[in-house]
């Protein structure tokens, strides 16, 4: 049993000061304005932080299976219980892809048998293998439980075969989300915003319009089915302009930012150092803002981390041919409020804006993944307690030498960021405990 | 974007220690320094025959190259330096060790210098920041060649002052011609020319050119599409070499379309400026982006260049391994 103390509770039900007590099962059973001490139950006492429903990642690369020295279950989901996650959504792009029944019964297994610290929502691929090519067998994965398919890192470039998996979605009703990039716009591999910054630089990079057409185009389909489709990473202000079209004319699409789309831009790519590239791109400071805006005025549903780890090697190899992508499952939080936060004054218990990054990163993907138990949202009296203690003030340069994944390519080491994830809680029980993992 | 979000801050004059890796950094007076420096020594360059004695130098190659690499070791070996020469494919690079392991190793065999030549953008960039010795970019991908801006200056400077006129560059007009948006040659001598004054101006076909808001900083004082329209107002007209695979996609249908606009042949050549001259990084491809006629002509200047490559990077060289120049 957990006795939590003076937290400002923040779960979309409106910002209270409560304690809340936590029975042996994990469930809370009392949520009131003051209880009083209980003999032999461990109490927190939580005055000047906000209590949360905790973070989910709708995208974490989980590098499992095929990847285990870039990161493993057991570090990934350590990574993710430090940053307040308790539950993410794995990335079917793995080696071998999980594209099939069998492939999703051993990776299931895996994680039955690994140390795992938080849960892993299994996704598949769209296509087999990731190819663009024919399509996974819906019927069979929908049954099995799989309720999320993306190609995540290939966008479905053929019309008509994406047409057909949204009917597929729409039947076995499943979520569709889109990597959106056309590959025909990319002449080369630099992994930059084809712009000013690359225009400079002399790399050809990727133009916002292969994320917005091809983003564009499957509105246009999804139009037609009673479907749900998810934008994944946009990171253009003319896709957030799109997303905000589409919900107004009623397509049920939702979309995700990642935290370090919110918080760089482009120029961050001058620096030249491998630490800057990632699919999509860093892109402009108007996009950047947009961005922002699309998570405060709810057009962007979720912040999602897209934790891509890779080893050293990788990124000291030439930019042309270094992998893209950043670790963010512990520095997501800080890195959001960040950005989001950057104009709130300090003190506030809640600072403006900090609810939106709340919603963003659990109540909102809790709703779109359905999550049992959690997707109906509030910390009510009868739900099991998955909670993140925050501390929404306090300031510290990011040290990614202490994380526990394994990787370290993030463009975040040594920067200021404002936030801190103080308590995890998952099923009623401390995790993670003043910033660190409880055994 | 009302700001230019790629501005580099020029750092100061180029000296013992530091990397040369682009022409921004050393800025209007770090390039002048470099370039009158060069002007002292050319022609006889002997008193400087044993300044980097006992030094090594080593060229890094992973791209192929022929005048840039002897010159830049011709260079090395007159001011009585060791040449340690390196080539390697990129592709046997990527099986093997990793680029930074590869730099690492070669620093560790006590070399003082190292030149980079690389496919890939700011390959230098990241060698300078693996290793504790000077390295100067040999040209990274289509971003800096600076060591060519230099012979580009050297070449100007020496074509007017043999004609009497002012070394300065206020007031001339320079053309860079091709496949501007591919070139670092472009980059590095666009800026190099406008920081000492001269007007640039970029012409190329138009999926050939820059992104707009780029121009300005790029050093281009504008764009055009319109060659024949600017033959007569150039005092110099650099050509860029056009690669062959750049001369059949999306942005250029065919050969016959780039020269029918592009090339210095025919009649385009009597419609050049009397005054004016040619200029090319080489290596050339004669018929394409020029005709012979106008290549072995008296108003080429590419011979010029080839010369000049030596003084150039000597004067580098001396710059960043030694005291004498600083």
């Amino acid at each position: 049993m957990l006795l939590i103390r003076n937290g400002t509770v923040l779960d979309g039900e409106g910002i209270r000061k409560k304690d809340i007590l936590i029975d042996e099962s994990g469930v809370i059973v009392r949520l009131e304005d003051s209880i009083s001490s209980i003999e032999n139950i461990e109490e927190i006492d939580v005055d000047k932080f906000v209590v949360a429903p905790s973070f989910v990642d709708m995208h974490t690369h989980l590098r499992v299976p095929g990847n285990e020295e870039a990161e493993d279950i057991e570090s990934a989901t350590t990574a993710a219980v430090l940053g307040g996650f308790t539950h993410l959504v794995a990335m079917p792009n793995t080696d071998p892809v999980i594209d099939s029944v069998s492939k999703v019964f051993d990776l299931k297994r895996r994680i039955q048998n690994s140390n795992a610290k938080c849960e892993i929502i299994i996704s598949s691929a769209i296509t087999c293998g990731r190819m663009g090519k024919e399509l996974v067998d819906f019927r069979d994965l929908s049954q099995m439980g799989i309720m999320y398919f993306t190609d995540d890192g290939n966008g479905v470039d053929d019309p008509e075969l994406f047409d057909f998996a949204l009917a597929l979605a729409q039947e076995y009703g499943v979520t569709v989300a889109q990597h959106l990039e056309f590959k025909e716009f990319r002449e080369n591999k630099y992994f930059v915003n084809e712009g000013e910054v690359s225009s400079y630089l002399g790399m050809s990079g990727i133009k916002a319009v292969s994320e917005e057409a091809m983003l564009a185009r499957d509105l246009a389909i999804a139009a037609h089915y009673n479907v749900h489709y998810h934008a994944m990473h946009v990171s253009t202000r003319r896709s957030v302009e799109l997303i905000r079209i589409a919900k107004q004319a009623g397509i049920n699409v939702t979309a995700e930012v990642t935290p370090h789309h919110l918080l760089l831009d482009e120029r961050e790519v001058l620096k030249l150092d491998s630490t800057s590239f990632v699919n999509p791109p860093l892109r402009t400071e108007e996009d950047c803002l947009a961005l922002r805006k699309g998570i405060l005025d709810g057009t962007i549903d979720a912040i999602a981390t897209d934790h891509a780890p890779h080893l050293n090697e990788v990124k000291d190899q030439p930019f042309i041919s270094t992998a893209p992508g950043f670790i963010g499952l512990e520095s997501a939080f800080r890195v959001s409020l960040s950005a989001i936060c950057k104009t709130s004054k300090f003190g506030d218990v809640v600072p403006q804006g900090a609810e939106s990054v709340v919603k963003a990163m659990s109540l909102n993907p809790a709703k779109i993944l359905k999550i049992s138990g959690k997707s109906e949202g509030g910390l009510g009296v009868g739900s099991v307690a998955e909670i993140v203690v925050l501390d929404m003030n306090s300031v510290s340069n990011l040290d990614a030498s202490s994380f526990s994944s394994k990787s370290r390519n993030t463009p975040f080491d040594g920067m200021e960021l404002r936030g801190k994830v103080v308590h995890t809680i998952r099923k009623g029980k401390l995790v993670v405990k003043n910033g660190i993992l409880q055994s | 974007m009302t700001e230019k979000v790629a501005q580099v801050t020029a750092r100061d004059v180029l000296k013992f220690g530091d990397d040369f890796l682009t022409i921004d950094e050393v800025g209007r007076s770090g390039l002048e320094d470099i370039v009158e420096f060069a002007e002292s020594f050319v022609g006889d360059s002997s008193k400087y025959a044993s300044a980097l004695s006992g030094k090594i130098v080593a060229t890094m190659f992973f791209e192929g190259s022929t005048r840039t690499r002897l010159s830049f070791e011709l260079a090395a070996k007159q001011l009585g330096s060791n040449v340690l020469s390196f080539f390697e494919s990129t592709s046997s690079v990527k099986k093997g060790e990793s680029f930074k392991d590869t730099a690492k190793t070669v620093e560790a065999f006590g070399v003082d210098c190292l030149i980079v030549r690389h496919a890939s953008i700011g390959a230098s960039h990241q060698v300078a920041r693996w290793v504790n010795i000077p390295v100067i970019n040999a040209g990274d991908g289509c971003h800096a060649h600076p060591t060519q801006a230099l012979i580009d200056v050297l070449t100007i400077r020496d074509s007017l002052r043999s004609r009497g006129k002012d070394i300065s560059f206020e007031g001339i007009k320079v053309g860079i011609l091709g496949d501007v948006r591919n070139s670092r040659v472009a980059r590095s001598s666009a800026k190099a020319l406008s920081l000492l004054g001269a007007q640039v101006v970029g012409i190329a076909p138009a999926l050939w050119t820059p992104d707009k808001r780029s121009i300005e900083t790029l050093g281009f004082s504008s764009f055009t599409s319109d060659l024949d329209s600017e033959l007569e107002g150039l005092d110099f007209l650099i050509l860029l070499r056009i690669q062959n695979e750049r001369l059949q996609n999306k942005r250029m249908q065919s050969i016959n379309e780039y020269i029918k606009n592009f090339s210095m042949t025919g009649s385009r050549l009597d419609r050049l400026n009397p005054e004016a001259f040619i200029m090319h990084p080489g290596p050339m491809n004669r018929g394409v982006e020029i005709s012979s006629q106008l290549a072995d002509s008296k108003k080429s200047l590419i011979l010029n260049q080839v010369s000049y490559g030596i003084p150039a990077r000597m004067a580098v060289l001396l710059k960043v391994l030694s005291e004498v120049g600083n």
